[in-house]
């Protein structure tokens, strides 16, 4: 009887470990911690949700200009921490000064590979004028 | 009875985690079709076809392009009329080119920077057949609000494919080439060219 509930436990207990490690790709996120703020290197506020990524990755610095007079332009700059080669998928999402996000085609998962201890440099130009804020999310690639 | 609580305890994880989760268990073998979003990370990836999620990329990276080169910013009258012309399809499969173009006339519209012809077009076919045909009545009985501003710009470009291989493994790289031209000058003030490449074995779901 014994013998029936350990095996029982221990398989409950592996089954229960590879589903949760299974759904686990978690995404990590950033803004303009103030949304009027136009200068050339704002502050960060950043939305970190655990996960190996967090460790992985470091949104280092934004920087942003305005391009065809009106329309604002950031770079994020993302530092891979590790030694390895890590792929990621990157959304920016622009937001009105209200907050609503805007319907546009930068709302699309793009793939990026960093290469172990290099800065890559993420881009996106908002389409309209009304965009003041972003909002960029991370998280880790399907595939290796 | 120590033993019989966490046993059950971990029967109730694991039907939580079963539960909460990854793909659920069908009913039917095969019943496993749902809804993705637009834009989403868990599309297909087909290495011999433009899949929905590269015509978003293609048309916003090469928007961003024209934005930052502040070409369209150069027009003497705000907003400039922009006819958006042929797109020609060079690739192996046949897609409709307003997949990638419909996305990109939203953008170029909300950057407050054009105005998009509908009306006008090689041959004298525009997109809206119906509003021609209004339009071209209101032009016969001479009627003063009737006006036809010639575009200042003109969008053409075309999609190319090319194909490599190295023993089982494939490449493909599609070119999206777009190029503005001024129409007074007769010049192309901005050529945009954005590339999406595809590599491996066969195809995925997501990536």
């Amino acid at each position: 009887m014994k013998k029936i509930h350990s095996v029982l436990s221990l398989s409950s207990a592996l089954v229960f470990a590879v589903f949760w490690s299974g759904c686990n790709n978690p995404v990590i996120s950033a803004g303009k911690s103030d949304p009027n703020d136009k200068s050339n290197q704002p502050d960060l506020k950043r939305v970190e949700m655990g996960g190996s990524l967090a460790r992985d990755l470091e949104i280092a610095s934004i920087n942003q200009t305005t391009v065809n007079e009106d329309l604002l332009k950031i770079q994020a700059n993302v530092r891979n921490l590790k030694g390895d080669d890590c792929r990621i998928n990157y959304k920016i999402e622009w937001m009105n000064a209200d907050g609503i996000v805007i319907n546009d085609s930068s709302a699309v998962w793009l793939p990026l590979r960093i290469r172990g201890g290099e800065t890559a440099a993420i881009q996106s130009v908002a389409t309209t004028p009304n965009a003041s804020n972003f909002r960029i999310k991370i998280q880790k690639a399907k595939h290796k | 009875m120590k033993a019989t609580a966490i046993t059950t305890l971990l029967a109730l994880f694991t039907a939580i985690s079963f539960t909460s989760c990854g793909p659920r268990s069908p009913v039917g073998r095969n019943a496993d079709a749902r809804y993705i979003d637009d834009g989403s990370e868990k599309g297909l990836v087909n290495l011999d076809k433009i899949n929905a999620q590269d015509f978003t990329r293609a048309g916003n990276k090469l928007l961003q392009d024209l934005f930052t080169s502040g070409a369209l910013a150069k027009a003497p009258v705000q907003p400039a009329l922009l006819h958006v012309g042929k797109v020609r399809n060079d690739t192996q499969t046949y897609f409709d080119t307003d997949l990638l173009l419909q996305g990109m006339k939203r953008d170029l519209l909300a950057s407050n920077r054009v105005k998009i012809s509908t009306t006008e077009g090689p041959g004298g076919i525009g997109a809206d057949e119906y509003a021609q045909d209004v339009r071209k009545k209101l032009e016969l009985t001479g009627d003063p609000k009737f006006n036809r501003p010639r575009p200042y710009y003109s969008l053409s470009g075309k999609i190319i494919e090319e194909t490599s291989r190295v023993g089982k493994v494939t490449q493909k790289d599609f070119y999206f080439l777009l190029t503005l031209t001024e129409l007074d000058a007769g010049t192309g003030v901005w050529f945009g060219r954005e590339l999406i490449t595809k590599q491996g074995r066969r195809g995925a779901i997501g990536f």
